[in-house]
């Protein structure tokens, strides 16, 4: 047998497809995040009240618009699956590197075991209003990961064109849902000037709000771990994102908007399913049925996106040997990294049945920040390494430094309201990322190739 | 200078080291729930007691109000555990220099670390060919 | 309700085909392909994808 194994013709190496198109790029980064605007992103109401809440949606959309600036200039120019991944490894070094895909993998895993328990508690709410309660919510978790995993390792294409479709759905009901609740007359159903309070916890309310703020665009910047995938990626990536970004601010605003014009602050800032309980209040079972349904697209989506992700990223980690070489492997016939994909799959199931729902989402949320801190350091040295001219950019954001320096402000206040409401697992979390670089360092970078690990046809950097 | 040509990891080696960076993750899942399930215990005891008797007039809440939580399938006691359960926001002067150190640390570590090690990588790929 | 039990066992059923399908495609992979060949795709070779597998891939 091992003799007739098919080598490949040895001049050309496998690679994953280029197939995919701006619109799916879209329907990567938003299909990712719009759960987060069904449920979650209520929790800042909780904890610092609804206006609170509203300034957390703008401010960290400010802090995602920078992301989506510096994030769009360099991908187009390190177009590679991995994403911010590959770009720590040629502009920061390999301890760095070695961080951020542990970040992006962690991040991504977790957040589909949440998208999966999401599912899994509709299927049983869903039960419930027909009458059968205590529906085991298990094998609707297990189901979903599973499919999406099918999914995945059948080939991209197929995966993020469902994205798509159940994106654009989901967003859709979004709008139906703003003009059936006539937004222009006030106290018809809207009932702001009732319901809307003063700051409950006062401005520090407002910072401990920021954290979950995250939620309402939370997983954006994965649009570049499709580099290696799309189309002419210097010019669809920052079209993409940009496009997904703006997508998001319009969702955001509208959920906030319908949401804290129909439910007490109180009740709002711990409801499981808000847009839903919108629908709900409004009486109509159309729309009930609709933001059912939208939300389930939501959530699948995001879980969707998610594994492609997470599975890219853990691809490139192993392509470098940064992790065990097997999951290094491409698909002959569908071209996607087909270990990595199920690989993650009892992963991301385990996560969803530890029932620390809590831990998980704080989880993947930190390792979103500590992403993003990791950017401003990033373009900085991206800028002065290789100035404007010296290399080919697909994309220049304006301004420079001040997106990386608002960014880096805008990361600290939001460590700042993590340690509010969640120090230990802040701090538990750090260690994590701290025994893994150490780890990382004494006994996994020796598999490393050095010069292997840069890749793009750059100049020498200024500097070194 | 001659280029660095690392050893190749054997199967065993592989397994263990995925299963290793997962356990770190459980570890690191499961450490906080020591701390939380203290803290929880005590909220619990003062919201219940506070949710005895309570009327919407004591909840502070107006007529509108009412009649949202009355739609939510509310009544004042059931609602009255939503609107006592308040976070605590006070800061502990030493946990947030710890935290700040911690995070802070870390950062500069990794950058200290990678920059020597990039330095390495940027002198194989173009001083040696 | 029948239904909702009947739902239950067929979403652990078709996870586990699902499942059992990859791994057996993944074990049929890895006895038909030489391991090299399966690891061989490299980052950034941008200009070889497009000038060689994927053209090669369009005329299928």
């Amino acid at each position: 047998m091992a003799g007739e194994k098919i080598m490949g013709s040895s001049n050309k190496p496998i690679a994953m497809l280029k197939v995919l198109n701006p619109f799916h790029i879209w329907a990567l980064g938003v299909g990712i995040v719009l759960v987060g605007e069904f449920m979650g992103w209520n929790f800042t109401v909780g904890k610092g009240g609804a206006y609170a809440s509203l300034i957390a949606c703008w401010v960290i959309g400010l802090l995602y618009t920078c992301v989506a600036m510096i994030d769009s200039e360099v991908t187009s120019t390190v177009a590679a699956a991995g994403g911010q991944y590959t770009q720590a490894k040629h502009i920061i070094g390999p301890l760095m590197a070695f961080n951020v895909g542990l970040y992006l993998v962690m991040a991504y895993t977790m957040l589909c075991a949440a998208d999966a328990l999401v599912v899994g508690d509709l299927m049983k709410s869903g039960a419930e209003v027909m009458g059968y309660a205590n529906l085991d919510t298990k094998p609707f978790v297990v189901l979903t990961v599973a499919f999406l995993a099918w999914l995945n390792y059948r080939g991209v294409f197929a995966t993020l064109t469902l994205n798509l479709v159940i994106t654009f759905l989901a967003f859709s009901s979004l709008i139906i849902l703003f003009f059936a609740v006539d937004p222009l007359h006030q106290g018809v159903v809207l009932q702001h000037q009732a319901l809307l309070t003063d700051l409950p916890y006062g401005w520090i309310g407002v910072v401990a709000a920021l954290q979950f703020g995250m939620w309402y665009y939370l997983g954006i910047e994965g649009t570049c771990q499709a580099a290696e995938e799309v189309r002419s990626a210097g010019r669809s990536i920052p079209l993409g994102t940009m496009g997904g970004m703006m997508t998001l601010l319009v969702a955001a605003t509208i959920s906030w908007f319908v949401a804290t014009g129909l439910m007490p602050w109180q009740y709002l800032g711990q409801a499981v399913t808000p847009m839903y309980d919108a629908a709900t209040l409004l009486g109509s079972s159309q729309l009930q049925l609709m933001l059912f349904i939208a939300t389930a697209f939501a959530a699948i989506a995001s879980a969707n996106g998610c594994i492609n992700d997470a599975s890219r990223a853990w691809f490139s980690l192993a392509r470098d040997r940064y992790m065990p070489v097997f999951f290094g492997a491409i698909h002959p016939k569908y071209r996607t990294p087909y270990r990595s994909v199920l690989f993650l799959v009892p992963i991301a199931v385990s996560f969803a049945f530890t029932g620390l729902l809590d831990q998980v989402i704080t989880f993947s949320i930190l390792s979103g920040l500590l992403g993003y801190t990791f950017m401003t350091f990033n373009m900085i040295k991206f800028r002065k390494m290789w100035p404007l001219g010296s290399i080919h950019r697909g994309y220049i954001h304006p301004f420079h430094p001040i997106p990386a320096i608002t960014l880096l402000t805008l990361c600290c206040a939001t460590y700042f309201a993590t340690f509010l409401g969640y120090g230990a697992s802040l701090l538990s979390i750090m260690a994590f990322y701290i025994f893994s670089s150490i780890w990382f360092v004494l006994r996994r970078y020796k598999y490393v190739k050095r010069a292997d690990q840069f890749t793009m046809p750059w100049p020498r950097p200024k500097g070194y | 200078m001659k280029n660095y040509t690392p050893p190749n990891q054997g199967m065993f080696g592989q397994i263990f080291d995925t299963i290793l960076v997962l356990v770190l993750v459980y570890v690191s899942l499961m450490v906080p729930l020591l701390f939380k399930a203290a803290a929880k215990a005590e909220d619990a005891a003062t919201v219940a007691a506070a949710a005895v008797k309570a009327s919407w007039e004591s909840l502070g809440q107006n007529a509108v109000q009412q009649a949202q939580w009355v739609k939510l399938g509310y009544d004042p006691e059931k609602a009255a555990t939503l609107i006592n359960s308040r976070f605590d926001y006070t800061i502990d002067p030493i946990m947030l220099l710890i935290t700040i150190a911690v995070v802070g640390g870390y950062f500069w570590f990794m950058l200290k670390v990678s920059d020597q090690e990039y330095r390495e990588v940027i002198r194989e790929k173009f001083d040696n060919k | 309700m029948v239904f909702w039990d009947i739902l239950v066992y067929v979403a652990w059923s078709l996870s586990a085909a699902m499942l059992v399908w990859m791994l057996v495609d993944a074990f049929m992979i890895s006895s038909q392909y030489n391991e090299e060949y399966l690891m061989s795709s490299r980052e950034g070779a941008e200009d070889d994808v497009v000038h060689g597998i994927h053209l090669e891939e369009g005329n299928e």
